[in-house]
C-alpha cells in the first residue's frame, strides 16, 4: 500500500537518527518508513550505530553521532547492543566496546529521565500509580566513580586532600581498623550537582510536574547536605518564578520518606535521584508500572536545549533469532533509499500467532 | 508537527486500549488476552495513524 500525502508537515531543523541492532533495528526501519516519513518532510541525519559499524569505525560513529546531537539539539536513538564476552565472539569484535548510551551521555552531559507510558487496560503491579513517576538520575560520581579497597588488617584509614593552590592539606582519620575489612572513597562536584538541579527543574516545567529531590542528609550531613543546599540555591535563584506561575512546587525529602511516599502517592511528579538511588529506583518504578517496554528514557542537558530520546530496553535478541530463522541473515544495509513502503523485511515472528 | 507527534502517541495507546497489542503487554493482562505479532501490531498502528491524519 503506498500512501501519497497531500502535504507533508515540514520539520524545522534536522534530527539526528541513531540506528541500532537486531530486532529493534528492523522495527526502527518500519517506524520510519511507515509511520514517520510518509507524513513528515524531515531532515534525518543518520548514524549507523549497529554493532558492526561501531566496530568498523573504532566506535568513532558513536562519538560523531553525539556531537551531531549537540549541534542539532535533538537525537532519537534505537536500542543497541552493549557487547559482553559472548558478543565479542559472535561479532568477532576488535574490542569490548562501551555502551553507546554511556558514551553519548558522557559527551552531552545532562540527566536521564525515565517516564512510564500509562495505558488504562494494562494492569500495574502498583495499582495506585495512575500517573507517571518520572525518575531523574544524576549520572555522575558517587559510588560509580568511587575507589573501593580491601583493608588487609589492623591499621588506620586516612583521607587526605592536597589543594592545588599549595595551601595546607586536609587530613582526616576515617577509621581505626581493629581487623580486616573494606573501605571506599567517593566524590561529586558542585557544578555537576547544580546541572543536575537545573535539568530536573526544567524537566518538571516541561512536564508540568512538581519536583522532589531525595537524599540521606540526616546521615551524610555534608555530602548529601550539599545536594540539598545546591538544589535549593538553584531553585531560589533561577526557578522560583516559573514554578510559582504554574502552581508547581519543589521539595527535598529524605530518601526513606520518599520511597514510602512514592508507593502511597498516585504519581505525577519528577523524582530527582542521586546516582545510586536513581539506578535502583528507576527499576522499581519500571516494574511497578508493568513493563520495561512501556518505559521512555530521555536525556536532557541542563540548559534544556538538547534532548535525546533513547530506548530503555534492549534489542529484543530472542525475537530477532526467530526472525532470522524465518528468513536469511541480517537485513542488509538499511538505507533510506532501500525498500519500498510495504517492505517489512520478512514474515516476522513465524511462531507468534494471535490466540 | 506537535500535533502529529501527539497523534502518533495517542494512536499507539488507543490501539492497545482497543485490545490490539503485542505479546509482552498481553501477558500482563492474562492468558486469555489475544495478541498480535510485532508486524501486525505495527500495521494496526499504521492504519490508525492513516485514519487519524
Amino acid at each position: 500500500m503506498t500512501r501519497e500525502m497531500a502535504g507533508k508537515i515540514t520539520v524545522q531543523g534536522p534530527v539526528v537518527d541513531l540506528d541500532g541492532d537486531e530486532m529493534t533495528r528492523i522495527i526502527w526501519r518500519f517506524i520510519k518508513d511507515r509511520l514517520i516519513l510518509p507524513y513528515l518532510d524531515i531532515d534525518l541525519r543518520e548514524f549507523d550505530l549497529s554493532m558492526e559499524n561501531r566496530d568498523a569505525t573504532g566506535d568513532q560513529v558513536t562519538i560523531d553521532a553525539a556531537n551531531a546531537i549537540k549541534e542539532c539539539g535533538v537525537g532519537v536513538k534505537c536500542a543497541t547492543i552493549t557487547p559482553d564476552e559472548a558478543r565479542v565472539k559472535e561479532f568477532n569484535l576488535k574490542k569490548m566496546w562501551k555502551s553507546p548510551n554511556g558514551t553519548i551521555r558522557n559527551i552531552l552531559g545532562g540527566v536521564i529521565f525515565r517516564e512510564p507510558i500509562i495505558i488504562s487496560n494494562i494492569p500495574r503491579l502498583v495499582p495506585g500509580w495512575t500517573k507517571p513517576i518520572v525518575v531523574g538520575r544524576h549520572a555522575f560520581g558517587d559510588q560509580y566513580r568511587a575507589t573501593d579497597v580491601r583493608i588487609p588488617g589492623k591499621g588506620k584509614l586516612m583521607l587526605s586532600f592536597t589543594p592545588a593552590d599549595g595551601s595546607a592539606p586536609m587530613e582526616l582519620e576515617v577509621y581505626d581498623f581493629p581487623s580486616p575489612g573494606v573501605a571506599m572513597a567517593m566524590y561529586n562536584l558542585d557544578d555537576s550537582i547544580r546541572d543536575f538541579a537545573r535539568a530536573s527543574f526544567r524537566y518538571g516545567l516541561a512536564r508540568n510536574y512538581p519536583v522532589y529531590l531525595s537524599t540521606k542528609n540526616t546521615i551524610l550531613k555534608v555530602y548529601d547536605g550539599r545536594f540539598k543546599d545546591l538544589f535549593q540555591e538553584v531553585f531560589d535563584a533561577e526557578f522560583t518564578a516559573d514554578f510559582a506561575a504554574r502552581g508547581l512546587t519543589y521539595e527535598h525529602r529524605l530518601i526513606d520518606d520518599m520511597v514510602a511516599s512514592a508507593l502511597k502517592w498516585e504519581g505525577g511528579y519528577v523524582w530527582a535521584c542521586k546516582n545510586y538511588d536513581g539506578d535502583v529506583q528507576s527499576d522499581i518504578v519500571a516494574q511497578g508500572f508493568g513493563s520495561l517496554g512501556l518505559m521512555t528514557s530521555v536525556l536532557m542537558t541542563p540548559d534544556g536545549k538538547t534532548v535525546e530520546a533513547e530506548a530503555a530496553h534492549g534489542t529484543v535478541t530472542r525475537h530477532y533469532r526467530q526472525h532470522q530463522q524465518g528468513k536469511p541473515p541480517r537485513p542488509t544495509r538499511l538505507l533510506r533509499s532501500s525498500p519500498g513502503p510495504a517492505a517489512w523485511p520478512t514474515a516476522a515472528g513465524s511462531t507468534a500467532r494471535p490466540t | 508537527m506537535t500535533r502529529f507527534g501527539e497523534t502518533l502517541e495517542r494512536v499507539c495507546i488507543e490501539s492497545v486500549e482497543a485490545g490490539r497489542m503485542t505479546k509482552d503487554l498481553a501477558m500482563l493482562i492474562g492468558p486469555e488476552q489475544p495478541w498480535l505479532t510485532t508486524q501486525d501490531f505495527l500495521e494496526a498502528i499504521d492504519a490508525r495513524l492513516a485514519g487519524a491524519m
